[in-house]
């Protein structure tokens, strides 16, 4: 690969902010449309890509070659414009691939996480009711008896296709549908979340390709079969950095922590996306023993991070300061942007930096981007509730996802006067900040007025209990009255038989701690932590196996 | 004692000049990001660092973010307004 010239990027960059016609659909070709050079960066996987050895980096000519495959053999196989076609794979390749190469032909990839057992998976194929399914051999596998009556097309045999023979690239339309996500199941069972061809680049177009240019070398940690996964992946291509997609974590998700740092060690990357998950995973870990001074930045999405895990991310890594007599240096300690967003949110909608000597906390999620309009609105009477009072979040945004996919109840219920409902329970200060106190299916009212807010409660575990690396509440009700059980994972090496019931009462503060029934040490992989195939906690999932399973303690 | 305006836009054109930036076609209405003068993310930020460091000025995380979308002249007159109140200036 060549290194790019400096005008090069900032042309590509000026000719994609003109072009309306790009958009999630064809990033790739437009990229290519607008000069970039076919030496210059593609996209690198840690898996072999039809004969290309992992860690290679793919050029963007090979990339191209790789998706044109593909198409030509999905094409050859009868999919075509409009067709639903689900892709269940473990590899961002054949994911990320596929996912290209089915826009390519005007179809709508599904992408489904690899971690979604094979039963849901089914089920959750049906309701989209598409034409076909594009999978590796583990999940074929999965998948076989479940009833499914549709093509299955392989993964591996995809990328034999002739990439001389692909049609031409279908034309998307700004409204086209270009994709099918899912919500990573926290508190129920995936959403299928439909994105057009600008909604899912909105974001790309109004921010990323505004922002000051920069040589990037990116590593995503993120499974790819996201809304983050798509984002990443075209902001990289369209800005020219050298970008690595991980989809070998060490196995299951949650336990990828070792993976992602002997990632960092090997590809040197400036910027790290993630998701909250991961750094909880590398709260783990000792990261002054790790070789991290390569990162600038860390970038999360989905939940919001807590401060016990933002610390030793920003203590790691460099950046650059300045003086009369050193000129400019790389000195420790690195940013961390934390941007909380779901599928249906299209992108991240709120923004803030953490750094080494930052101090904004306490599940502060900074400001909205200029592009989202918030509004906080009453859970009672749905009106905008004033600063300082915790209100449900709407969103307008362009990046917003257009529905939910063959589910127009849904659809219409989390609308609200023009605004989607992100389902966030958040209030804002004087200055404009936002703080996310709770999802709203998570906060459990205890009358008079006073809620217990499950985030923001373990926020305050987190902060004053040092040996727990991360915890999980989960508040229900049981006979009648509300009863609270507090699971909390230790750093390595801490006292299981440590008492922690004063903190934590003091973190939940009254009344809530008085509903306090039970804490648990859970073990590493112990099962009463529910977790779903992002990793993320299933709430809803414990709240049934742990309140109305058990009743009395 | 205060910098002028003219003193914070001279400063920060011998800074680009010294980070090797062709200044030959920037002015005050010049963005200093992809729409202007297209300074690279560390070079925004080593400007930043120059421009606290010779005017004993602070920027916040979030104001060092949006130089990109600030011109040379909305710089220039947010250092000015930046630096303690005094009755001398350089100029």
């Amino acid at each position: 690969m060549v290194a790019l010239e400096n005008q090069e990027i900032r042309d590509i960059r000026a000719a994609l902010i003109a072009d309306p016609d790009v958009g999630a659909g064809n990033a790739l070709v437009k990229v290519i449309e607008h000069g970039a050079a076919l030496d210059g960066p593609g996209i690198t996987f840690d898996t072999d890509v039809d004969g290309h050895l992992a860690w290679e980096p793919l050029t963007l000519g090979m990339l191209r070659d790789r998706v044109a495959a593909r198409a030509s053999w999905l094409h050859s196989q009868g999919v075509g414009p409009r067709d639903p076609v689900a892709v269940y794979a473990t590899s961002s390749a054949d994911i990320l691939l596929n996912f290209m190469a089915l826009t390519w032909l005007g179809a709508i990839p599904a992408l489904m996480n690899g971690a979604i057992p094979g039963d849901i998976a089914a089920g959750y194929i049906q309701r989209l009711r598409g034409t076909g399914v594009l999978t590796d051999a583990a999940h074929r596998e999965l998948l076989r008896g479940q009833g499914l009556d549709l093509p299955v097309y392989d993964a591996a045999e995809a990328g034999t296709g002739d990439p001389e023979r692909a049609p031409a690239h279908y034309r998307h339309h700004p409204d086209d549908p270009v994709a099918i996500t899912h919500s990573s199941g926290t508190t129920r069972v995936p959403a299928a979340v439909a994105h057009s061809h600008s909604s899912i680049f909105a974001a790309i177009r109004r921010l990323h390709l505004e922002s000051a240019r920069s040589a990037e070398r990116t590593l995503c940690v993120m499974p790819a079969a996201h809304a983050a996964g798509i984002i990443s992946t075209q902001l990289a291509l369209c800005n020219r950095h050298e970008h690595l997609f991980l989809s070998t974590q060490g196995g299951r998700f949650a336990r990828s922590g070792a993976a992602v740092l002997d990632a960092i060690e090997r590809w040197r990357p400036t910027g790290v996306y993630g998701f909250a998950v991961t750094w909880s995973e590398l709260a783990r870990h000792d990261l002054a023993q790790r070789d991290l001074s390569s990162v600038r930045m860390w970038f999360n999405t989905g939940d919001c991070a807590h401060e016990a895990h933002v610390r030793p991310l920003v203590a790691a890594g460099s950046h650059l300061e300045y003086s009369r007599e050193q000129g400019a240096t790389l000195v420790p300690g690195s940013k961390f942007i934390d941007g909380i967003g779901s599928s249906e949110m299209g992108h991240s909608g709120f923004r803030i930096a953490h750094t080494p000597t930052s101090d904004r906390y306490g599940r502060c999620v900074g400001k909205p981007y200029d592009f989202a309009d918030i509004v906080l609105f009453d859970t009672e009477d749905g009106t905008e509730v004033p600063v300082g009072k915790v209100g449900q979040v709407g969103m307008k945004s362009p990046t917003l996802a257009v529905g939910y996919w063959n589910d127009s109840v849904s659809t219409c219920r989390t609308r609200y006067r023009g605004y989607y409902l992100t389902g966030d329970l958040m209030y804002r200060d004087d200055d404009g900040y936002y703080y996310h106190v709770d999802r709203l299916v998570d906060a459990v009212d205890l009358g008079d007025g006073n809620w217990l807010y499950t985030a923001m409660s373990e926020e305050r575990i987190l902060a004053r209990c040092p040996d727990v690396r991360d915890c999980t509440i989960v508040a229900g009700t049981v006979d009648a009255a509300v009863v609270t059980d507090v699971f909390l994972m230790l750093t390595p090496g801490a006292d299981a038989g440590a008492d922690h019931g004063d903190a934590i009462r003091e973190a939940l503060g009254e009344p809530a701690a008085a509903t306090l029934r039970r804490i648990v040490i859970a073990a590493d992989d112990d099962d009463d932590i529910v977790v779903g195939p992002t990793g993320k906690v299933r709430k809803f999932l414990m709240r049934q196996r742990h309140l109305a399973g058990i009743g009395a303690p | 004692m205060t910098a002028s305006t003219d003193s914070i836009r001279r400063f920060i054109f011998s800074s680009l000049r010294e980070m090797n930036y062709d200044t030959t076609d920037i002015d005050d209405d010049s963005q200093l990001g992809p729409r202007g003068a297209d300074l690279a993310s560390l070079a925004l930020v080593e400007l930043a660092l120059r421009v606290e460091e010779e005017f004993n000025v602070k920027f916040s995380e979030e104001e060092a973010e949006e130089l990109a979308g600030k011109t040379v002249g909305e710089f220039c007159t947010i250092v000015a307004a930046r630096q303690p109140a005094a009755g001398a200036t350089v100029e």
